[in-house]
């Protein structure tokens, strides 16, 4: 382990790491925010926030970087013309980003059916899916 | 490392019994005096207390900066606690620029200006407001009243510049006229304001940010077209060579703060509907 200064812009996998964090935190979110919401009407709310807690493992600068290489890369993406070049630790940082992406669309495929990431990279379809389809296959 | 999360480093001036005594709005903000003087009433005595200083430079506004300190530190859940050392480079900033100081006496009646060490005797609140005052420009609280300029994106600042005879003038309104910034703006700003240092490793939960004053007057010089409510040489001050060789480097940074922190979506205003 590191314990001197680490240049966020420059730790590449570091970056990565942020990455995968950020797209799980957003994947995650609607569950996240109904145990929020169960934890306010609850006697103890603070200590049950503090137990679901914050799944970000480093410093805040390394989600701060991403979030910038993000916003550029999607500018880039609306085919924007750039009358500068981008600097090496903006090109690594955005291909830490898109190896980011193939991690966590091989861990959370869509559901077959609306789209939805999945919770394990073997599954096909989502709760919600499932049930319908039953539904469906009950009233045929 | 000594730490304040307060922006005035826990100075709390009501409790010193002192005020700033504001004038009405004079018509100018003289860029180029020679001495900026501020000023302050001790609330029980009713004296008066001058802080003279030389005008701020470029080099000053430097080690300002280099000499503050500002972290973020993640709490438990996603809530963040901000460290911003604001003292050290408070009292830096008045070592290098503070020139006399008037209504200060010693025990024995003297002038305080007799010590050789006068500037560590002026009380370290006093310097800590000094220099607060001499520093501080805000965004004008009145800016919803701004007309729409057809080709620049303006902002408005508030500061206070020197004393005179009456007390400190407040100047409202000071203009200042953007080309509107483009992602390249936009890309060097944010590529340089990322590059944060995790303190004690990547895994730690301490982030150290960048400094973005040296950025900010940067793109300050290359964004200004014109400004507003300041003078040079007694004129109202000309076009945008002179905002760029002239311009207060705490007004720039402010000015240019505030021009990117803009949403982009359009200013969210209060309307109501008549």
């Amino acid at each position: 382990m590191n314990h001197g200064a680490v240049s966020v812009a420059s730790d590449f996998s570091g970056l990565k790491q942020a990455a995968l964090e950020l797209m799980e935190e957003a994947r995650s979110a609607p569950a996240r925010k109904r145990l929020e919401e169960l934890a306010r009407g609850s006697a103890n709310p603070e200590e049950i926030l503090q137990k679901i807690g914050s799944n970000r493992s480093l410093a805040e600068g390394y989600y701060a970087r991403v979030g910038y290489l993000m916003e550029l890369e999607s500018f880039l993406g609306m085919g924007i013309q750039l009358r500068f070049d981008l600097d090496m630790t903006e090109l690594r940082g955005m291909l830490s980003i898109a190896a980011a992406r193939a991690e966590f669309d091989r861990a959370h495929p869509r559901c077959r059916g609306c789209g939805a990431r999945l919770e394990h990279e073997w599954d096909k379809t989502c709760n919600e899916c499932q049930r319908a389809a039953a539904a469906a296959g009950r009233a045929n | 490392m000594s730490e304040s999360t307060s922006s005035n480093a826990g100075v709390s001036i009501d409790r010193e019994g002192q005020g700033i005594t504001a004038t009405p709005q004079p018509e100018l903000l003289p860029l180029d005096i020679a001495e900026r003087v501020v000023a302050f009433r001790h609330k029980e005595t009713g004296t008066f207390r001058r802080h003279v200083f030389n005008p701020v430079t470029r080099a000053d506004v430097d080690a300002y900066f280099s000499s503050m300190t500002v972290a973020t530190e993640r709490k438990s859940g996603n809530s963040m606690d901000y460290h911003i050392d604001m003292r050290t480079n408070v009292l830096k900033l008045y070592e290098r620029a503070i020139k006399r100081v008037v209504g200060y006496s010693l025990t024995d009646g003297q002038d305080i200006m007799t010590l050789p060490n006068w500037k560590d005797r002026v009380p370290g609140v006093h310097r800590l407001r000094a220099t607060e005052i001499l520093v501080k420009v805000t965004e004008s609280e009145n800016r919803a009243d701004l007309g729409i300029d057809p080709e620049a994106d303006v902002v408005s600042l508030d500061a206070f510049w020197s004393a005179g005879d009456c007390g400190m003038p407040h100047y409202q309104g000071l203009i200042h006229r953007f080309t509107p910034p483009t992602i390249e703006h936009w890309r060097k700003l944010h590529n340089y304001s990322t590059r944060t240092k995790a303190v004690g490793g990547s895994q730690s939960q301490r982030t150290l940010h960048p400094k973005l004053n040296g950025v900010y007057v940067e793109l300050y010089d290359e964004l200004i077209l014109s400004a507003k409510g300041y003078s040079v040489g007694g004129q109202p001050i000309g076009g945008r060579e002179q905002c760029v060789s002239k311009m207060d480097c705490f007004h720039k940074i402010t000015a240019i703060s505030i021009l990117f922190d803009k949403p982009s979506g359009g200013e969210v205003e209060e309307l109501e509907e008549v």
